[in-house]
Order: structure tokens, then sequence, then C-alpha cells
């Protein structure tokens, strides 16, 4: 008998008296609904879509004030000194309804300069130590660097505000203080001296080339020397401030003069443990500046209820400035301030909460049996928390923060995973964290879903609820994977399963190891996972490699600029094993020369710049004595290469191997001609679009290349399931995974592949000429390391998944897939569930990441038209999620014209 | 630039089949399918229709062979097809590329579509085996999840009765969830017989008055309705009968033909009608095959109308799912 529509309703879990896609799941209440936040917290919101970034030099002037005074200190504690008197004196400011307080700076939204990491670029032009860094090359990717135009960026002057680095506006007569403390810097900053050492390396001109033809992104010491990690909270958690200093105290009584059988650092113990102290000190002037300004807006206020508010909010801080929070407002508060410490101590992007759910747990779950608090209370808590990090900025160059951050900070929130002992690790106040995601979304923190079969079918259809609400947000992460990877790499320096467990993401989607620590709470015992590694996403800096690719073919020179990058190699390049060889040996040469470059700075970093704050809240710097720069953290074999352009690579070698090698169609001096003459089409700046589809003819090449331009287009393309081209992104991943083990990092210890894009496909992209596979000059690379090149993939998400899959994932911290799809395919209940049904096939073909834009691509175009209208609309980008406004064209013109998959 | 994206799987231009080998014609296969069954499915449409409904949305269909289908926003009148063809059928005339589709409609080795760098000479579809199609499927299946499977759709799927009897067979053997949009317009021992390797079926009631059916399909109805009713008074079949009414405004949405439907899906003891509404998205194809689309100004059904044919349905004691809006 025809089966019932019963049974069929029942098969997919639905009752029968319900007919439009049953009821929602627990949580999962007004689907495809946007939600709005809290009225407290709506009304912080709309002043920060209002507040412009903005810079001043309090802290810089204290810091170098200081710095300068204590020359016959010992660098640890000079630096530690420098920190405290800066912290100290940064001016405290809370906003009206603000119940999380503490800002980076005494701004809404801002930051501020650190010349003591470089001081090149907030010079004048006229500056000799300008031009000086503009000889360098490091300036140069500042010019293929975009800026978002709307939004929070102040990338013009205007009035009596003056734009710096493209993002900050500072006020006119604080200029030129900020000149003469850069000037202080000069000839002392990391980049200086570090530059002053790494000419050293012989084949330093090499990298001097390779920084100004692009084909690396930028230094790694001096730029964003930290983050791209895991924070850990816990010893402020388990001990308070006054605890650790306690015990700090103590430690030093215990090594003072002793070296413990290391003859080469064990000294210095003592000179940590007093660093720590210092440095604590000057977090907790900080925290009770803020409460005074807190009990002085108390008494100014005759509003009852703010009134009542300011007081607890002072009353909190007193407390958290010494002992270790007892509730869970007090636990944020107190994770609110750590946070901000560690990114004021040095210039950092990427510094991630880490598994937040899992550790405030236990003040949530023993808040809510006590009656203390309300699941509502706590979901305005963590929407204001959104509100928190998301105000945060990173000042950099614009090289830095435009060209490859897109302005963002990285402040990743991981959920989900599994515990100690390998169960699902989701709770509830997780679900928590979703519901705010959804009720404010704003671009942070950004949510890593960490995937496991184990975890909770309703949990994970939640994240299908909030992907859809369009943020972006939740990606997935596959845990097992990155467990497997963290096993490989950090196997050598102790990590055991169970600590592999504890990972979170660090950045945007860097696989950072972390560890369990028992925190105890009214005499109940949890383990919290948390950072104890260094930062990864440090060492050398995106590699172009269709930059690489396009020197091979030119031998060594850049065609752009007909500079010598490379020696020429004047290899006749006849077969395509002879063009994959000389690749990889440019290549190689590349990664070396910038290894050993990098090493140099962040070992200048390390000797006078060394993190004390972040280094002491880590595993096991407060038991060892010794700071990141002494290998204090329990997991130091983090520093990776990052890789930029995969698949623009995969499909221009799939083509020349087709068309010069395979089929004989053009010769490589035929191809090579056209690639110089960009296939008889204009510069993509020219046209000011960088995507592909919009290029133009230009009138005088009159068809001369149009053959071979579609033969190039019509060549094996990655995406298709097609075994030509994917196989030369296998021979890739296993040639890149294995070599770049053979790089040590400063630390002794070997490097890893890291493969996300970040914004860097855009800048990159507009360095290079055509490329092999048809892609015109100056337009954007492929996105990420595993998403196709834009409208090349045509048969299907399946055969794309089938692609990305074809190599081992395990072998690299990351790789990274970004899929378009339109809201119609995700529609309804049964939308959610078959998105989930793909998410969970590609995390069992072994797939590390994936994330989805849903949104209609008419939508975009309309907002790059009337940015106005679109202040809060967000996009996905590479890794993280952003206000569309505040990202630069390129990168929105490679969005736009991303594959989009409609519902069938 | 829209031209010379990659090739697609249906791109490659081949010769058809010969006799001796066992190819259907196929013009479009799509992943991630989710509006066609339950789960997420790759769906497949088949060349080939015994209906010829006059606002038939893939008119490509209708054929029982590969055509040419013709691009003209793509066109940028280069003249490299003119040159191809053997047959002189194509000129130019006001500035625009013209085909005459007399002499195309004889051509078999369409070498215009070769010659084009823009992709704006196409075919219509491809011809596949029936190893070449469940390569697909066991791809594609890593990726379903646990209710999805294969659709079959077209044209009419079960108009290549060789081709389509071995692949069920292969579906079935290896344990693929099937799923058909029919016309059910076939012998009826050919229907039941591949009934017995599907488990859902889509299939059209497009009107219930014979005369009137024939007028907008060219076929009567009886052999449709019969079959439908064999299928779902089939003792020993176990799959779901999902009848749909395409509603195209002023045709078939009288409250009197929606009534007796509805009467008709209940006499036969099923419980669902799928009300699909009219769109013009087929238009452009029309176009492209170098043919008029007659139904370019027919408005789509007002949401009032669609509400009240659910009204209808629901009062005959049935369940109405509106458009793509299913629980499954």
């Amino acid at each position: 008998m025809a089966k019932k529509l019963k049974e069929v309703l029942d098969d997919a879990g639905i009752s029968m008296d319900l007919q439009y896609g049953g009821e929602s799941p627990e949580g999962l209440t007004e689907r495809e609904i946007k939600k709005s936040p809290h009225p407290r917290v709506q009304k912080l919101k709309d002043i920060f879509m209002d507040t412009l970034s903005s810079a001043n030099n309090e802290f810089p002037y204290w810091y170098t004030r200081e710095y300068m005074m204590h020359d016959n200190e010992i660098p640890v504690v000079r630096r530690a000194k420098a920190l405290r008197t800066a912290f100290s004196h940064l001016t405290p400011v809370i906003f009206p309804g603000e119940l999380l307080v503490m800002r980076k700076a005494s701004f809404f939204r801002g930051s501020f300069p650190m010349p003591w990491l470089s001081e090149g670029f907030y010079m004048a032009h006229e500056d000799d130590f300008y031009q000086e860094a503009l000889k360098r090359g490091s300036a140069s990717v500042d010019e293929h660097s975009k800026f978002g135009q709307g939004g929070g960026n102040v990338t013009k002057s205007f009035g009596r505000v003056i734009s710096i680095a493209g993002k900050f506006g500072m006020r006119q007569e604080e200029v030129p203080a900020l000149l003469k403390l850069a000037k202080m810097w000069a000839g002392k900053s990391v980049d200086d001296l570090g530059n002053k050492y790494e000419k050293m390396v012989p084949e330093y001109p090499v990298k001097e080339q390779i920084m100004r033809s692009i084909v690396c992104m930028f230094d790694s010491g001096f730029t964003l020397p930290q983050g791209r990690e895991v924070i850990n909270y816990y010893y402020p958690l388990e001990y308070g401030f006054d605890g650790i200093i306690k015990m700090a105290t103590e430690l030093k009584a215990e090594v003072a003069g002793k070296a413990d059988g290391d003859g080469m650092v064990g000294m210095n113990r003592l000179y940590n443990y007093e660093a720590v102290i210092i440095a604590l000190q000057g977090v907790q002037n900080w925290i009770a500046n803020y409460s005074k300004e807190a009990r002085r807006l108390e008494k100014l206020t005759t509003d009852k209820i703010q009134k009542k508010e300011y007081k607890e909010i002072a009353d909190r801080l007193d407390w958290i400035e010494h002992n270790p929070p007892r509730t869970f407002i007090e636990a944020l508060q107190m994770i609110e301030t750590i946070h901000l410490a560690v990114l004021n101590e040095d210039a950092i992007s990427g510094m991630s909460p880490g598994r937040i759910g899992q550790i405030l747990y236990p003040y949530f779950e023993q808040d809510i049996e006590a009656g203390r608090i309300t699941e509502d209370e706590v979901i305005e808590l963590l929407e204001l928390d959104r509100l928190v990090k998301t105000s945060i900025d990173c000042f950099a160059s614009t090289g830095v923060v435009g060209g490859v951050l897109s302005g963002n900070t990285f402040n990743t929130v991981s959920i989900g995973g599994v515990d100690r002992f390998g169960q699902s690790a989701v709770n509830r106040l997780e679900y928590l964290i979703l519901e705010a995601a959804v009720r404010n979304a704003m671009p942070q923190s950004t949510i890593a879903l960490l995937y496991d079969e184990k975890i909770p079918e309703d949990f994970l259809m939640l994240a299908m609820d909030v992907i859809k609400s369009g943020a972006g947000y939740p990606a997935f992460m596959n845990s097992p994977i990155a467990q497997e990877f963290l096993m490989k790499q950090y196997g050598p320096e102790g990590m055991n399963l169970e600590d592999a467990r504890a990972w979170a993401i660090g950045g945007c989607l860097e696989t950072s190891p972390c560890a369990w620590k028992p925190l105890h709470l009214n005499g109940k015992e949890y383990f919290i996972p948390g950072g104890a590694g260094q930062p990864t996403s440090v060492g050398v800096h995106f590699i172009s490699m269709p930059k690489v690719l396009e020197l091979t073919l030119f031998n060594g020179i850049d065609p752009r600029t007909n500079e010598k990058v490379y020696e020429p190699h004047n290899r006749k390049l006849t077969t395509y094993d002879e063009v994959w060889d000389q690749f990889t040996k440019y290549w190689q040469k590349s990664v070396e020369v910038l290894a050993w470059t990098n090493n140099i700075q962040h070992d200048i970093w390390r000797k006078n710049n060394m993190a004390v704050i972040n280094s002491l809240l880590k595993p096991d710097c407060l038991d060892n004595g010794h700071l990141i720069n002494e290998l204090g953290y329990r997991y130091n074999g983090t520093f990776n290469i990052e890789s930029a352009g995969t698949i623009t690579l995969v499909n221009s070698l799939a083509a020349l191997k087709k068309l010069v090698y395979d089929d004989k169609v053009v010769t490589l001096a035929k191809l090579k001609e056209a690639i110089k003459d960009n296939f008889g089409f204009k510069d993509a700046r020219e046209v000011n679009s960088f995507s592909l589809a919009d290029q133009e003819k230009r009138d005088d090449s009159a068809g001369k290349w149009e053959e071979l331009h579609f033969k190039t287009l019509q060549a094996p393309k990655y995406g298709n399931d097609d075994k030509y081209a994917d196989e030369i992104l296998l021979q890739w991943e296993n040639f890149f995974c294995e070599d770049s083990s053979r790089y040590e990092s400063l630390y002794g210890l070997k490097m890893y592949p890291c493969q996300i894009s970040v914004s860097t496909h855009g800048a990159m992209g507009s360095a290079t000429l055509a490329t092999p596979d048809g892609r015109l000059s100056g337009t954007t690379f492929a996105d990420a390391s595993m998403s196709a090149y834009p409208g090349t993939d045509r048969n299907g998400p399946y055969a794309l998944l089938n692609s990305a899959t074809i190599w081992d994932h395990s072998k690299s911290q990351n790789s990274q897939l970004n899929i378009k799809i339109h809201p119609t395919a995700v529609r309804g209940i049964e939308g959610s569930r078959k998105l989930l049904d793909l998410t969970r096939a590609y995390m069992r073909k072994g797939g590390f990441h994936v994330q989805y834009n849903i949104v209609d691509s008419k939508v975009l175009k309309d907002a790059q038209l009337n940015p106005k209208n679109y202040r809060d609309l967000m996009v996905r980008v590479a890794g993280f999620t952003q206000y569309w406004v505040e990202i630069g064209k390129s990168v929105q013109d490679e969005l736009i014209s991303r594959t989009e998959y409609e519902g069938v | 630039m829209e031209n010379g994206k990659v090739k697609r799987e249906s791109d490659v231009v081949q010769a058809p089949p010969l006799k001796e080998e066992l190819k259907g014609l196929v013009f479009d296969v799509q992943g991630h399918s989710v509006h066609d069954g339950p789960g997420t499915r790759t769906t497949v449409f088949l060349s080939g229709c015994p209906l010829n409904c006059v606002w038939c949305c893939n008119p490509e269909g209708l054929f029982h062979h590969q055509v040419m289908l013709f691009k003209e926003s793509k066109c940028v009148k280069c003249g490299r097809c003119i040159q191809a063809c053997p047959y002189g059928a194509i000129t130019v005339e006001d500035g625009k590329i013209v085909h005459d589709r007399n002499k195309c409609d004889h051509c078999e080795t369409l070498e215009c579509v070769g010659a084009c760098l823009q992709e704006s000479t196409d075919l219509s579809g491809r011809y596949y085996t029936v190893d070449e199609m469940m390569k697909i499927f066991k791809r594609d299946r890593q990726f379903w999840g646990s209710k999805g499977g294969v659709t079959f759709s077209g044209g009419e799927p079960l108009m290549q009765k060789n081709f389509m009897l071995a692949i069920l067979k292969e579906c079935k053997k290896v344990y693929i969830h099937v799923a058909v949009e029919t016309t059910s317009c076939i012998s009826t021992n050919y229907f039941m017989e591949a009934m017995d390797y599907i488990e859902w079926v889509f299939t059209d009631i497009k009107h219930m008055d014979p005369d009137k059916h024939k007028e907008l399909t060219g076929v009567d109805n009886k052999l449709i309705l019969k079959n439908i009713e064999t299928l779902a008074t089939k003792e020993d079949w176990n799959g779901f009968i999902v009848p749909r009414i395409p509603v195209i405004p002023g045709l078939n949405d009288s409250d009197e033909n929606i009534i007796a439907t509805a009467k008709f899906v209940k006499s036969i003891g099923l419980e669902v009608i799928n009300i699909l509404p009219f769109h013009r998205l087929g238009e452009s194809k029309y176009r492209q095959l170098g043919l008029v689309y007659k139904f370019a100004d027919q408005k789509a059904p007002t949401k009032e109308s669609m509400d009240n044919i659910k009204k209808l349905i629901e009062d005959e004691g049935l369940v109405c799912f509106v458009g793509y809006e299913t629980p499954f």
C-alpha cells in the first residue's frame, strides 16, 4: 500500500498535526527572523554604529617615558615597568548603560600606536626613516591594500582630525606628539633593530625583492607579533590577581640565585617573577581607576537605576582587582579586563577567548542553581560581550590592518568540541552564546563550532539557524582532524590526547594548542580549557603562490616591474615536471629566507618586547618561571608558513600542463606573451573592479588572444571532481605539508603549513599579472585555500567538496572553504537539516573547515552602490565576519562573484 | 566577461549514441537539490516528453535528441559559428545571428557549438552511460544525508525506457532512494514495472477534464489518472505519492477543477496535494531554442488565489502544501 503521509512525516521526525515544517526544537524559535538585542544593548550598539575609530597617545606616551628612564634595568623588568606606568595612566571611560566596563583606550572604539614595534609608518612622508622603510619594501603592500571606505574607518582626514594608518582618526594637535614619540624609537624599535640584524642573512637581498614584488605580504616580528592564539583566563579566575602576585612573590624567594641545572636561563626566573608582579600591579591600578570613575559617575547621576548600576560596577571592579570572581558577572568582567589588558600589551590581532562557554560554565551553573541570575540576564551580558569585542580595534599599518585583516580583530569564540574524556563538551551556556549571537549580530566574537560526531543534533540545528541569520557564523571546524594535526605537531613537546581535546581556534581559523586546568568554585572542581601555546600565524606570512609561479615562468624577473627577484634559473621548462620542480625551488628559497629573517625579528622582539601579561596567563609560565621568550609555554612549536592563492596556482598549473605540455596547443613562449599582454584586456585598476567577470577588453586587442584565453578558461579547474586538476592540488599539498617541517623557528622547533587567505587574495592578486588559468592581471585570487575560483565550480557543491577532500587535511594547521548559498536554498527547518547534512558530509570526508555566506548576490551589489543603506550588513570574508562597508573594494568584488548555490 | 567558463560535465560535445550502447540523454544534473523529495538529493533531468504543455518551463526537455541552445546575450558576433556550420544554417540579419532551425534540426554534428568561444552556442544535453550516472550518484550520496537520494525529472524521466530500467535496477542494488517527477503518461505495464524501484512519486494532475487536458498538454488524462490510481491502490507498493497541480491562472485554477482533483485524490486513498504556482523562469530557454514562449505575459497566481486553492483542497479533507514549503 502506498505509504501514508503520517509515516513519511514520522520518518522526518515531524508530528502529523503540523503541516508546515513542524515545531522547532528547543531554542529554535522565530526562525529566519532577525532578532533584536536587549534595549540596553541596542542603545550602546547605536553608539557603536555612529562611532569612528580613534587613536591617541596616552599609552605610548607613558610607556615611552617610563621605558626611557630605565636603561639600567634588565629588559623584562624594564618592559614590565613601562607597562605598569602606561596602564596606570589610561584614562577610564564608562558609557551609560554598560554593565561590562573597560576599554582599550579612552574611546568607545579605538586604539593607540606602539612605536616600539615599528615607528616608520607614523612618520611624515619626507622623514628619512619613512623613506628607508619604503625602500625596504615593507611599505609597498600599503599601495595594494584597500580599506573599506565606510563604517567606522577614518580613511581620510577631515576637519581637525588626521587619518592615521588608513583607519584611525587622531586629533590634529596630537600628531606632532606622535611623531616625536616615534622618533624616540628610531633605531630601537623591533622593526629597526630587527632590520639591522636580518641584513646579516646572506640571502637578505632576495627577501627585500620578495617583499617589494609582493611575493610575500608582511614581516612577522614587528607587525602583529602575538595573536592567532587562544588566551588563558585560568590563573586569575582561580587565584585572583592578589593570589598570583602572592604566588610570584613566594616563587621569587624560592628561585633567587638558583640556576636549578639550567645554566642558560635558569637564573632569569627571578627577574621574570619580578616582572609578573610589576605588570600585574599596572593592571590592578588600571582596574582601580575604572572603579574610581564608576564611583564618580555614581555621584553625578540622578537616575536611580543608573546610580545603582555604577555602584555595582565599582563594587565588582574593587573585588576583581584583588580576588577571584564569585559569580557569572564577576567572572565575565574579569575576562573582559584580562582580554583588554593582553591586547594593550602588544600589537595583537586574533587573541581568541577560546571555549568561553565551557570556561564560564561553573559560574553559570552555580548562579542559575542559586537563583542569582536568569538565563535572560545571561543572554543580555553575552550580547554586551559581543559589543565589547566588536569595539576592539587593532592598530598597525594600512597594509596589515586593511590588506590582511580587513579591520577585523578575530576574537573568535569556540563552541562544541569534546571534553577531557572525549564526550561532547556542549553545555547549556553554549546554547545561550548562540542565542546572543543571533540577537546581537555583530562581527565579534566570530564563532567556531568544533565539530564532532558526538555533538547533540539540536545544538547543530541551532547553529544552522544562526548561520541562516546571515551573520556568517558559526564556521564549522573538524575537531578530530584538528586533534590529529595537534598530536603530530606537538607530540614531540609532550602533547597527549587529553590536551589535544582541549584545542580551540585562535584567530580566524588557526588550530591552537590548549590545555585543561582545574578550577575550583565553592568546593566543586571543574576542568576548563584554555590556551597553552605561543602565537600561531607567525613566522612566514602569506606567500603568493601564483606570483612564485609567475617568477618561475619569467626566469626570476618580476615582469610587472622588471626587477630581479630570484636568481634566474635559465631552464628551458620543456616539461611540466621541470616547471613544477623549478616552482618548488623558488618556493623553498622564499620560505627559507623569510624564515631566517623573520626569526631574527622575532628574536629581537623576545629580547626587548616579550609578552609579560599574556605569558603569565599561559600554562606553564608561572610554574616554571619562564615567559614566552624562554619557552615557558607548554607548546612552543607554533610558527607556521602561510600560503595564499592555492587554487589560482592549482588551476594555473593545470592549464599549463594541459595546454602547453599535454595537448601542445600553445607554446610556453606564446602563453607568456599573452600573460604579459593580459590576454588583450585592460588592467583591473583601470576598470575599477577586481572581479574577473567585470574585466573589459582593450580596444586595440583585436581578438588576438581570444581563442587562447578561451582555452585557458576551459582548461581543467579545481572544484569539479576532475582528477586532472585535483591531483595537482594533491601534489601541492603533499609537497607543502612535508616541506614546511624542514624549516625551524627561532625556538628550534619545526614549522607547519597554514592555509588561510584572510584578505591577502585581494592585495596579492592586485600585484600579479594574468595567470595561465585565464585569471586577468590585478584581479583577486581564489579566496581561502579550498574555495573554487569564482564561477569555475560548475558541477555543484558535491563535486567541489569531493575535490577539496582529495588530500589529508590533518597534515596542515587548517584549510579553508567558503561557500555562498542563496537564502532560498536553506529556507525552513528542512533547509536547516539539508545544510547540516552537507556540512556533516564534508566533515566526515575529512574536510577541516567550511563556512557559509547565506546572502543574495543582488543584495551585495546594491550594497556596493548604496553603502549608506547597509551599515549593518555583515558578510563572511575568509575566516571571519565583517561589516560590508568596512571591507576594501577588491574583496567586496570577490565576494559578489563567488559562485552562489541556489536551491533547485 | 561571461565567456569561456570551465566545462561542465554536461558540456562535452558528443556524437549521438550508437544503438547497441545503452545511454540516456540528460539535460541537467543538479547536486544538492533541496526541493525534489525527502532530504538533500541529486536531481537528473532526462530529455523527451509525451506531453507538450503550453506553459512548459523546461522546453529543452521536450526533445528526444540533442538540440542547440543559442544565448544571444553572450554572442559577440565573431562569426566563427557561421564558418563552422556545414549546412549554411547560420546567417546575419540586421546585425543579429539567425539560425535556420529547419536545417539545425537535422544536424547531428553541431560544429557551431565547438566553434563558439563565448559559450553562446551550447548543447541541450549530454548522453550518459549507466556507469557514468552511477559514478556521480556514488560520489554525491556521501553528501545527501540519511534521507536523500536521486530524483529523476525531465521531460518525462520514464521516456527512455531501457536506460531508465537499467539505472533504476542499479540504484536499487546499491540502496539509493529514488524519487521521480513524472507525468504518469506512459503505458501502465511499464509504469508499474518502473515503480518497483521507486519509493517516491511526484505526479502532475494538470486538469481533471480530459478534453481540457488535451487542449493544454496535447494528450487526454485517462492514462494518467489510471496509472496514478493503479499505483495508489497497489497492495504491495510501499512508496509515497505526492500529486501536484501546477497552478496556471485561467487554465486550471477554477474552483471546480481544484475540487474535482481533490475528490479524485481522496477517492484513491491519497492524502496530499502539492500546488505549485506558475512561474516564467523558462522563458529564456525558449528564446535559446529559437521558439516563441506564448506565456511570456502570463501572470503568476496571486497569494490570495493560492490560499483559496489550498482552502478548497483542505475542505476536501486533504493536506495541501504550497510551493516548495514542504516538510520533507
